[in-house]
């Protein structure tokens, strides 16, 4: 509960950090938008030509954009530090998170929110209700199994950005493999099988992250929420662990460090 | 007095790639990695007491920072002992952290885009103090350190001085026991030095804070500490009260003297490094000779008109024993 409230504190101080150049503020969420439409321009092309492809037509298609993006932006929004875990590893910059009261991994987490991504959650919520899908139920399930596929997707980033304790900077290679995810995650479940469904749902869990949930959305069943829910809380738990074992081998650094 | 910090025989070996230079030494360290162990610290003990201001002092790559490092819990040591208050760093990491307040001169802790103010709230909601405790802390550290006017300043037009008056006052925001200072002087003008220094020694002796600190501005330790510790290759080769420091190392006196008439004294011991007319400048070892020697001889020739005796600076002591010149440190 307590780091419940670290989380918005540190919201609130990232969004007045960032109103300091409000004009910047706006761009960033009204462009991601805008980019996101093109996107999905993309789809619209093909599907105005083939009427449905394996199953799926247009609506499918906003509702996986709709989860992906939804997620995605709650991820990066809240744990907006995901993608520079191995720098602030690298850089020594840790040395001030493991000096204070809080969960390391969690404290860094947080202390940083990209606001771009706002713009993400706004775009995945107007394509919902764009999507055959849209109602309150439904919108309270997509909450919520979002919230959990950006849990998700920062213990993915951070167990891969955790690799730089063990080889040095893992920037560029822990870049492959959530890019990796969202590119899997754009496309509808029935597209794969055999050994690429596997993958999917262990290696590069773009299973946890788009397929389930999206068929949570459509056929709501208990079941298959707990499974997402008990591989969220487990896969948590790994990237911690896997953080802490790391925190052997961290040698610091003697950076100059300011924090933006 | 009780010991608040326990040092034994702590080391830490880091291991590091060596490459070749070049392109086919970067290839060639891909394939067949290289490894080689450094120690940056290498089996060093100390104890420092409740309420004790101590320099920790060494030239570059000495293993200070290291050793700093490990005494908060940042890095795992490769083998030896810390304990401090009874917790040793790297696991009661938690509860330790609630005892020691850092500044690392180098290393901000305010948010750059943002006022002060701020960052003292949420480092308030970090350490849990209760909303009534936290006002009051708040009121006191920005009446001593004189921040008013800067609390909603946003940092990055704050002036150097001025920021780290705000590091120091944000470091004690929650009542810290120890608090270590990883240079805080760097890079400030002398008044702001002295103003730092003064504010340091007064919280020392009105909260009872340890103060544990790391500089190359020989002022600080002069003006701040009573002990200095010496570490040069991951050893620490020295330990001594700072004025002892100054008395025991100092073998060496200038004496320059105004003579009624010219004369130059003939005494084992005793260096004549300049004489002009009635001017006479000489050093004196004091393991061999001593003023007193001097005086006596001068006086039963001539008469002295006036005299002057100077010490070896601080400075120069440090960096002999940096150095390794001299007797600095034998004993």
């Amino acid at each position: 509960m307590k780091n419940l409230k670290l989380l918005m504190r540190y919201f609130k101080f990232n969004i007045s950090a960032q109103m300091e150049y409000r004009v910047n503020f706006f761009i960033q969420i009204f462009g991601m938008i805008i980019n996101n439409f093109f996107l999905l321009f993309f789809w619209w092309v093909i599907f105005s030509k083939v009427g449905k492809f394996g199953g799926y037509g247009m609506e499918d298609i906003y509702l996986i954009y709709s989860v992906v993006t939804v997620s995605f932006g709650i991820s990066m929004t809240f744990f907006g530090n995901q993608t520079r875990i191995s720098r602030i590893i690298y850089t020594g910059e840790l040395d001030s998170y493991i000096m204070l009261p809080r969960p390391y991994l969690f404290h860094i987490l947080v202390s940083r929110i990209s606001l771009s991504a706002l713009g993400d959650v706004i775009f995945g919520i107007i394509v919902f209700f764009m999507s055959g899908y849209a109602g309150f139920l439904n919108f309270i399930v997509l909450i919520i199994v979002c919230t959990m596929g950006a849990v998700i997707f920062a213990a993915f980033n951070s167990v891969l950005q955790s690799l730089t304790f063990y080889f040095g900077d893992s920037t560029a290679f822990s870049r492959v493999f959530p890019e990796a995810v969202l590119s899997f995650s754009m496309y509808p479940e029935t597209v794969f099988n055999g050994i690429i469904k596997i993958v999917l749902f262990t290696v590069v869990p773009a299973g946890y992250f788009s397929f389930l949930p999206v068929r949570i959305i459509k056929d709501f069943n208990l079941y298959q929420l707990s499974e997402m829910f008990f591989f969220t809380v487990g896969f948590s738990v790994f990237a911690f662990l896997f953080f802490k074992h790391g925190l052997k081998k961290y040698e610091s650094g003697n950076l100059i460090i300011k924090r933006l | 007095m009780e010991k608040i910090l326990k040092v034994e025989e702590l080391r830490k070996t880091f291991r590091t790639k060596t490459k070749e230079p070049g392109f086919r030494g970067s290839m060639k360290s891909l394939f067949n990695p290289v490894y080689k162990e450094t120690e940056a610290v290498s089996g060093i003990s100390f104890e420092v007491s409740e309420g004790e201001m101590i320099a920790f002092i060494g030239p570059n790559g000495a293993g200070k920072s290291t050793t700093i490092k490990m005494i908060t819990g940042i890095l795992y040591p490769t083998s030896g002992n810390v304990s401090v208050m009874g917790m040793t760093p790297w696991t009661d990491r938690k509860k330790l952290s609630y005892k020691i307040g850092s500044v690392f001169g180098q290393k901000s802790q305010m948010w750059f885009h943002l006022p002060p103010e701020d960052t003292f709230e949420l480092m308030g909601d970090i350490y849990e103090i209760d909303r009534s405790e936290y006002r009051k802390r708040l009121s006191e550290l920005v009446k001593k350190f004189q921040l008013e006017e800067l609390m909603n300043t946003p940092v990055r037009k704050l002036s150097l001085g001025q920021r780290i008056r705000c590091e120091i006052a944000v470091s004690l925001i929650h009542k810290p026991k120890v608090l270590l200072l990883d240079e805080p002087t760097i890079g400030l003008d002398v008044v702001v030095k002295n103003q730092i220094r003064e504010l340091i020694k007064d919280i020392n002796k009105k909260e009872g804070l340890t103060v544990f600190l790391t500089s190359h501005d020989v002022g600080d330790i002069e003006k701040l500490c009573k002990r200095v510790l010496v570490i040069d290759h991951g050893k620490l080769i020295m330990e001594n009260d700072v004025p002892g420091l100054k008395y025991k190392y100092l073998s060496k006196k200038i004496v320059s003297f105004k003579l009624d008439e010219a004369y130059v004294p003939d005494i084992e011991g005793v260096k004549i490094i300049k004489q002009n007319g009635t001017g006479l400048k000489a050093e004196i070892d004091t393991k061999v000779s001593s003023v007193q020697k001097l005086m006596e001889n001068i006086m039963k020739n001539t008469s002295i008109v006036d005299m002057n005796i100077s010490e070896t600076p601080m400075e120069e002591i440090i960096e002999n024993i940096y150095t390794g010149g001299g007797d600095y440190g034998k004993d």
